[in-house]
């Protein structure tokens, strides 16, 4: 089924949750879905389900002392995805992390099943979460 | 949902890079199109106008003798950025590559301005071309 304006609208919510780190409306809207993170780093990887990826989200934030931020800066559908571009800034260790971000997002039934992270800069992301 | 018109664009220019209508493909790109590749391979860097981008095209296919296939998967797009998601698959030197692809368009009054290709793995592109 192709995507419908109530998918775009619930994914725009689930980034404002993202934002305001609202949980429940995270657990809910991650249920089912697997949240993949590219490169070669100590986040990366494929997360599953809500506990998986909240407790990512959980550890980002821990690991870069609540300094992670997101912007989102244009948010577009089509038949079968729904993408985020957004910025991303955190400091960790002193270390500096800002990055245009993709996030993918593949939508059945209304329900968001895959997010799929592509970052500006693979070895920079890497680095960061070295 | 309708699908943004810029959609439509975006897939016409994806259709006349596949088939290799060079016509068609300036037509619809911008004269001062710039294109932006990720990485740290050769061919990392931006490209601005038509000799350019001809250029890197020619010796990316002439590199992966003529082995370079593109998959469209789908195209997300509003007012001002559209989003094709791709898979390429390609072989060098006996070394093959098959990897999904993200390409971000920058839009201005029907036209595309500035692309920013990016990878799934930004390493195994970057390796392939080692």
């Amino acid at each position: 089924m192709p995507i419908s304006e109530e998918d775009v609208e619930a994914i725009r919510k689930l980034y404002s949750a993202l934002q305001s780190r609202d949980a429940v409306a995270l657990q809910r809207a991650f249920a089912n879905a697997a949240y993949h993170v590219p490169g070669n780093s100590i986040v990366s990887g494929t997360y599953r389900g809500s506990d998986e990826i909240l407790g990512l989200f959980a550890r980002t934030m821990e690991l870069t002392d609540g300094t992670l931020k997101f912007e989102l800066h244009d948010l577009v559908g089509g038949q079968e995805h729904v993408v985020m571009l957004d910025r991303v800034t955190a400091t960790r260790a002193g270390r500096t992390l800002d990055q245009s971000r993709v996030l993918i997002c593949y939508v059945e039934n209304g329900v968001t099943t895959d997010v799929w992270l592509v970052v500006e800069d693979e070895y920079d992301f890497d680095a960061f979460w070295s | 949902m309708k699908l943004h018109p810029n959609i439509a664009i975006v897939r016409r220019l994806y259709h006349a890079f596949i088939s290799r209508d060079t016509n068609t493909l300036w037509a619809i790109a911008g004269p001062g199109l710039v294109l932006h590749l990720s990485g740290r391979s050769k061919w990392a860097g931006d490209y601005g106008g038509r000799e350019q981008l001809l250029d890197m095209f020619y010796r990316i296919g002439h590199e992966a003798e003529g082995s370079v296939r593109i998959q469209l998967h789908d195209i997300v797009g509003g007012d001002t950025h559209v989003v094709g998601l791709h898979h390429v698959t390609a072989t060098r030197q006996g070394k093959p590559l098959a990897i999904n692809g993200t390409a971000v368009c920058h839009m201005a009054d029907g036209t595309i301005t500035e692309v920013w290709l990016y990878w799934e793995s930004q390493k195994t592109f970057d390796e392939f071309w080692d």
